[in-house]
């Protein structure tokens, strides 16, 4: 039988980077659910914008680069629905087209493209609109209420939580609400439960390391807890710094995003407690409501250094581990003989 | 000695260990379970010149033990050294011997099979290589992540304990070799096959004809264990066992680490082979780019960066690579198999392995 030879290994995991991709799609679609049940049909409409935005910038530049494009590779599609899960569900349609292109064309594209890029794409393109527009990116509408879909929103507009916190006070939402997501702020980042079912599902896929997103939230928690920024205080603080700020959706979908964090186990939980300081830094001394994508990009930028440090520090172990044992040369002159013995005897057959 | 700062260094060092490796699924059963099958040519059996074979109640002294497995030319399944040789080096050093029955690579049990099904000839074989060695103590590795099997495997085997080590792969390759010094103790690694060769060449005059392989992959229509006489060719085994499909490819050894093979009338079953497996599947190019999820990194039983080995490799950083300790790696694949970007890692570092050994001045 004449056949082509294949390398080995000749089983692989069935996981791919498409099933990866999907997880995180899973879930987003999942946020975008709950954001259509309390915004109404402009936040799909949002979405797929976003998507088919990025996506394309995404494809242009690939063919730009004289590479095939490939309709297997989802990141600009995770890309794309993030970035309006960030935004509150009454921004101009321009904004997010903006902030598609800045994040694929300036953050991702000049890198490299997938898994080359030193930022998250989407906080970089977060972080461009949140800087030229910070009226719009923090105006929120009212859950519930029905806006047009395509024009500009002229509905009631309402401060979130994370702003009341940042000017000092105590959100009025109760518990409840903030778990359940009815209170103002970006469209996706508001449902705390869907958040956190979510995250649970990353973990235990795998797309997820648990060390990253959850060492940051409970960094935040215990911080916030200890040196409350305003009149909440003690649990209540970490309580509504955690779960009514951005800071959740961040830990679960940007903050895990595997091309931008560190690759060893140890670098990802030091990762995790540093950004965890990072972000509670910038909610306090920031200058906008809304920091955590900055303190993401600023902690993009320490994790090759941290994978560096990371890797000198295993070697070192590994080095000592394994140097130990001694293997003893098996190899000999003597061999066999040239007998081969005699025929067996009948009955030969049977041992 | 417990105040001595380098013994507790050295003593945390040894305590230390990585948690790499996968979880595999073992896919061991119904062939684990089922009697051995016997494809033997009587033509080819073959019978050690002017020995009496001993009685079961007799006597016999370590030399002649060693004698016999010479002249039985009985050759180790798991690293292809001559057993007398073994036995030979660790004559009077009282060594712990440890029978590799592990068979972790999914597939494949031709080590554990015949342990089971053979358990009196192999636990006989076993008493004479201990008493060959003067064996200090003597335990049985069995691979712990074997969980779909309808038989239960027993604790110990004729009254030799049986361990379950580690339930991720690899943990056999993790001693690739057979003989290893550590603390001034020996440790020496023997296949389960090779003993149950060393009963019959002992009790029956019996020279080693013969190899256990698994015959399995998603052609095969009736899998099994099987033992079969050495030079029988790939094509014949296929043929025994039945292919319901053209197979897309044809393995030699381990599911992970075996060499695909490109004329299966030119493969012949040796002591050393371990299984051969036949495969159909979408042979489709899946590869997508690095997105650096890590995988590679926790999937390492090494603790090496696979993922910065490649990119160094692919780049040419001859002295990033060297820092990287490219050496150590010991071809186990698991960073191939977990990679969700299906790039040949492993493939990329043995290569460059094998350019750099012949490169480099020795």
């Amino acid at each position: 039988m004449k056949l082509f030879p294949r390398k080995a290994p000749h089983i692989r995991s069935d996981t791919s980077s498409k099933t990866v991709m999907g997880d995180a799609i899973v879930t987003l679609a999942a946020l975008y659910f709950m954001s259509a049940c309390y915004y109404g049909q402009r936040a799909v409409r949002l979405g797929l914008l976003s998507i088919a935005v990025c996506w394309g910038a995404d494809a242009l530049c690939v063919w730009l680069r004289g590479r095939k494009v490939s309709l297997r590779d989802f990141s600009p599609v995770v890309t794309g629905m993030i970035i309006p899960l960030m935004m509150p569900a009454g921004i101009p349609f321009h904004i997010v087209v903006v902030a598609d292109l800045f994040a694929i064309l300036l953050v991702k594209q000049p890198f490299g493209g997938v898994g080359n890029n030193l930022f998250n794409p989407a906080a970089g393109g977060l972080a461009f609109a949140i800087a030229c527009w910070p009226a719009q990116m923090f105006s929120y509408p009212v859950p519930n209420t029905t806006m047009d879909l395509w024009g500009e929103v002229s509905g009631s507009v309402s401060n979130s939580a994370a702003y009341t916190l940042y000017i000092g006070g105590v959100p009025m939402e109760d518990y409840t609400t903030v778990l359940l997501g009815r209170q103002a702020g970006p469209m996706g980042t508001t449902c705390v439960l869907v958040i956190l079912a979510c995250l649970l599902y990353l973990i235990f896929r795998g797309t997820v390391r648990y060390q990253q997103s959850l060492l940051l939230l409970l960094t935040v928690a215990a911080l916030s807890f200890l040196f409350p920024r305003g009149s909440a205080e003690g649990a209540a603080s970490a309580f509504y710094e955690v779960l009514a700020t951005p800071v959740l959706f961040c830990a679960a979908f940007m903050f895990t995003d595997p091309v931008t964090s560190p690759c060893r186990g140890i670098a990802k939980g030091v990762y995790g407690v540093l950004g965890g300081i990072v972000t509670v830094l910038f909610a306090r001394f920031g200058g906008y409501e809304q920091t955590v994508v900055f303190a993401i990009l600023l902690m993009n930028a320490l994790a090759p250094a941290l994978d560096h440090l990371a890797e000198e520090y295993i070697t070192r172990k590994r080095r000592m581990r394994y140097g130990r044992k001694v293997a003893i040369d098996l190899s000999g002159e003597d061999d066999f003989g040239t007998d081969e013995g005699v025929p067996a005897a009948e009955g030969a057959q049977n041992p | 000695m417990k105040d001595d700062p380098k013994a507790m260094k050295a003593a945390k060092a040894r305590s230390w260990h990585w948690n790499g490796g996968v979880m595999l699924e073992q896919h061991k059963d119904p062939i684990l379970s089922q009697e051995l099958v016997r494809f033997i040519d009587p033509e080819r059996v073959r019978r050690i010149r002017d020995l009496e074979p001993w009685r079961e109640d007799e006597e016999i002294d370590a030399e002649a033990i060693i004698q016999v497995a010479r002249l039985a030319r009985i050759v180790d399944e798991r690293d292809g050294v001559p057993l007398f040789r073994k036995l030979r080096k660790c004559m009077g050093r009282r060594p712990s011997v440890l029978v590799d029955a592990l068979d972790e690579e999914p597939y494949i049990s031709s080590q554990l099979g015949p342990m089971l099904h053979r358990n009196r000839e192999c636990v006989s074989g076993l008493k004479l290589a201990c008493k060959a060695v003067e064996a200090s103590d003597v335990t049985i590795l069995v691979y712990q992540g074997i969980t779909d099997l309808e038989m239960r495997i027993p604790r110990s085997v004729g009254g030799f304990p049986i361990q379950r080590v580690r339930g991720k792969y690899p943990s056999e390759l993790l001693s690739a070799q057979s003989l290893v010094e550590e603390d001034d103790h020996i440790s020496l690694y023997i296949g389960a096959c090779a003993l149950i060769h060393l009963h019959r060449a002992v009790y029956d005059a019996r020279i080693q004809t013969t190899a256990f392989i698994t015959v399995a992959g998603n052609c095969v229509s009736r899998p099994c264990n099987m033992e079969v006489s050495l030079d029988t060719t790939a094509t014949d085994v296929l043929a025994r066992c039945g292919l319901e499909e053209q197979p897309t490819r044809v393995v030699v050894g381990g599911s992970i680490t075996g060499e695909s093979v490109a004329d299966t009338d030119l493969v012949l079953v040796k002591p050393t082979t371990r299984a051969i497996l036949a495969f159909r599947e979408d042979e489709r190019d899946q590869r997508y780019q690095c997105i650096g999820c890590g995988r590679c990194v926790e999937a390492c039983p090494m603790g090496l960066n696979p993922m910065l080995l490649y990119r160094g490799i692919g780049m040419s950083l001859h002295e990033r690579v060297a820092k990287l300790d490219y050496k150590t790696c010991i071809g186990c694949m698991c960073c191939s198999y977990i990679c969700p970007a299906k790039l040949d890692i492993a493939g990329r570092i043995a290569w460059y392995k094998k350019s750099r050994k012949e490169a480099l001045p020795k």
